[in-house]
């Protein structure tokens, strides 16, 4: 008897310290730490979605862009590919990327149907604004976790998520924004709300998610709001469709594919 | 009141159209059907007068189908254009084909443009489809080019592409007839007879390109058989006659595009083997040339580079084309050079576009500017003005305004 309590005392001390541990070592984690875990955090192999990106403006008028994408991680190379399907003047335009882990430079091609041409754009200007909405190319695209100084600045709920606050502070000077601050779920390791300050400190945007839920076992943001604060227009993002590793082959990614459309 | 009824009768006819193919729309599941009217003022600036007063109807019928495990997709492309100032009707397809899609290569047949090559407003490699030098002003580039009834091939080898296109029946290009009417001496007068090329299977046309998209480069690489898309002037000396003739032409050439930073370099270049020119002095040598005609080889080449810089668009291009084993006597110059400069730029979350692009001839040292402003009222209204200026050197064509309105539905 007295085995067994001193067994069940040993037992309920290990289920504390281990729990106490768990709960120490996330209250440890520095602001690199949490955006790693975002950065890494599951997200398939390949996914395909349908893409609404909703331009509001000030006066509430809304102008809708309807596109396909698809997107697949080949390792050394993230693929990417998008059809526009409406409005009328901009269908059959389709936008391909290709980002390399590596130091190697993203390429991008875009394809004009009035034209029957596929152009290839530099990728560097990830400043612009895809399509006129208040998402940037890089806003879009896959950030790297080295390219920023990450700092945790605070705890802080939002929509009753446990969240950390993490400072992210672009190493590069001449970068669009002097810094961006994110809000992290802390369970689930996405970001809830991030806020863009721009060269001279003030805030220019927010993103902030409105819904997300778990499409084959992954956490999938469905949707999303960018608001241009200094502009008052905003950027309504909804994901349809959305399916992971359906088994996305490398000829999705070609000139045949980008000219014929989906 | 004759030409009100007609009016009358084309609205009405117009706007009934629309109610049936916008019914289509919603009724048809696989079928993408869009429609586009548009009414486009065209005034001419040098004459202080009316010019073109068009109204454009655009029906574009898209079709995926899949028939016993036979994938491929309809498109049809009719324009019906009626000109409010001459009542005159225009209807033709801009384009009309199928395409057949199987796993490893795909087939398209019918009316069609294709585009080649990396450059943009300069043709180098860009040569399936014939121009029509009678459009004007230029509101859409891919305008002056005509669709060609053509059969092509696609294959896929390890995703690059390898195109061979087939055109049975060659088509030339439609000719500015001011431009024509000033190449004819005075007291010569022109006759057509030889410059119909009679639609048999040796007098087909054969293109082949392959191409290739990569990381670090993008290329083309081309050949041809064709006819010179615009015919040389013969002279019969005898009965003073000016004969359009065509000429078979051997082409191979390539075109490649990069970028380095924020810069696209591109580059492109073609060998062509039987061109004809004319000859200052036609009588010059008459018993070797006695058509007033010479046969001799071009090469071409294009250089070019895009960059962005605070949202604004700039490109430049650079080509010279030359004609090898030259004489003096030729009446085109033996280096002939030309530049375009293009600057873009949007606004208001892209609903406003601006460009101006410039084309400068510097042999006749002549002076294009195309600038246009767009803007989209809705996604469904869009209005555009823009200019063709002549702004140096003299050409046949009168310097416009235009203003647009397309309604997209």
């Amino acid at each position: 008897m007295r085995k067994n309590i001193l067994l069940i005392s040993f037992m309920t001390l290990i289920i504390m310290l281990t729990g106490f541990t768990v709960d120490t070592l996330a209250e440890d984690l520095n602001g690199r730490e949490i955006m790693e875990k975002v950065y890494n955090r599951e997200t398939g192999e390949d996914r395909e979605a349908e893409m609404n990106m909703i331009l509001v403006n000030k006066f509430d008028d809304e102008r809708e862009r309807v596109l396909k994408q698809f997107n697949r991680d080949f390792g050394e190379v993230e693929k990417k590919i998008m059809f526009f399907t409406a409005p009328q003047d901009i269908r059959g335009t389709s936008f391909m990327n290709w980002s390399y882990e590596d130091e190697r430079g993203d390429s991008q091609w875009i394809y004009l149907p009035a034209l029957r041409k596929i152009k290839r754009i530099s990728a560097e200007n990830k400043s612009d604004y895809f399509m006129g909405s208040d998402f940037t190319y890089d806003d879009l695209g896959e950030r790297k976790l080295e390219e920023d100084n990450h700092k945790l600045i605070g705890n802080e709920k939002i929509n009753g998520e446990e969240c950390y606050i993490v400072e992210n502070i672009p190493k590069e000077e001449d970068y669009m924004y002097s810094k961006t601050i994110t809000w992290v779920s802390k369970d689930k390791w996405i970001g809830l709300k991030k806020e863009f300050y721009d060269n001279d400190g003030k805030l220019l945007k927010t993103l902030t998610v409105k819904d997300y839920k778990k499409i084959d076992g992954i956490v999938t943001i469905i949707h999303s709001e960018m608001y241009n604060k200094q502009k008052d227009h905003k950027t309504i993002l909804k994901l349809d469709e959305v399916e992971y590793n359906t088994g996305i082959s490398e000829d999705k990614f070609t000139e045949r594919q980008m000219k014929m459309g989906i | 009141m004759k030409t009100l009824n007609k009016k009358l009768l084309i609205i009405t006819f117009s706007l009934l159209f629309v109610f049936i193919t916008a019914a289509f729309s919603i009724q048809s599941n696989a079928a993408y059907v869009s429609n586009s009217l548009t009414s486009r003022y065209v005034y001419d600036i040098e004459n202080g007068e009316e010019y073109k007063f068009p109204l454009i109807y655009e029906l574009n019928y898209e079709k995926k189908f899949n028939k016993n495990d036979i994938y491929g997709e309809i498109n049809i492309n009719p324009i019906f254009e009626y000109g409010l100032e001459t009542e005159s009707e225009n209807f033709k397809f801009k384009e009309a084909y199928i395409d057949f899609y199987f796993p490893d290569f795909d087939l398209r047949a019918g009316k069609q443009k294709l585009t080649w090559g990396k450059s943009d407003g300069i043709v180098v490699t860009n040569i399936v489809n014939p121009r029509d030098y009678t459009v004007h002003p230029v509101v859409e580039y891919s305008d002056q080019f005509e669709g060609v009834n053509a059969l092509k091939l696609n294959l896929y080898p390890k995703n690059n592409n390898l195109e061979f296109v087939w055109i049975p029946e060659f088509k030339s290009a439609t000719m500015n007839k001011n431009i024509l009417l000033n190449k004819i001496p005075d007291n010569f007068r022109k006759d057509d007879s030889k410059k119909e090329i009679k639609p048999e299977f040796e007098n087909s046309e054969l293109f082949i390109r392959y191409s290739s998209i990569g990381q670090k480069l993008d290329y083309e690489l081309m050949a041809s058989y064709s006819w010179d898309d615009e015919p040389t002037l013969h002279k019969n000396f005898q009965e003073m006659t000016v004969v359009p003739q065509h000429h078979r032409l051997t082409t191979v050439g390539g075109s490649i595009s990069t970028m380095k930073g924020p810069y696209v370099f591109r580059g492109e270049g073609a060998y062509v083997s039987g061109d004809h020119f004319n000859l200052k002095d036609p009588q010059f040598q008459i018993s070797d040339y006695p058509e007033g005609v010479i046969e001799k080889d071009v090469t071409k080449w294009l250089v070019g580079m895009d960059y962005n810089y605070e949202g604004y668009l700039l490109s430049l291009q650079f080509m010279q084309e030359t004609i090898l084993d030259y004489k003096e006597e030729i009446l085109q110059d033996e280096f002939s050079n030309q530049m375009t400069f293009l600057i873009q730029k949007d606004f208001m979350r892209s609903k406003l576009n601006t460009e101006i692009n410039f084309h400068y001839n510097l042999n006749d040292e002549v002076l294009m500017a195309k600038p246009t402003i767009n803007y989209d009222y809705s996604d469904t209204i869009n209005l555009k003005t823009g200019a063709n200026l002549n702004l140096e050197g003299e050409t046949f064509k009168e310097d416009v305004i235009y203003f647009q309105t397309e309604y997209l539905f």
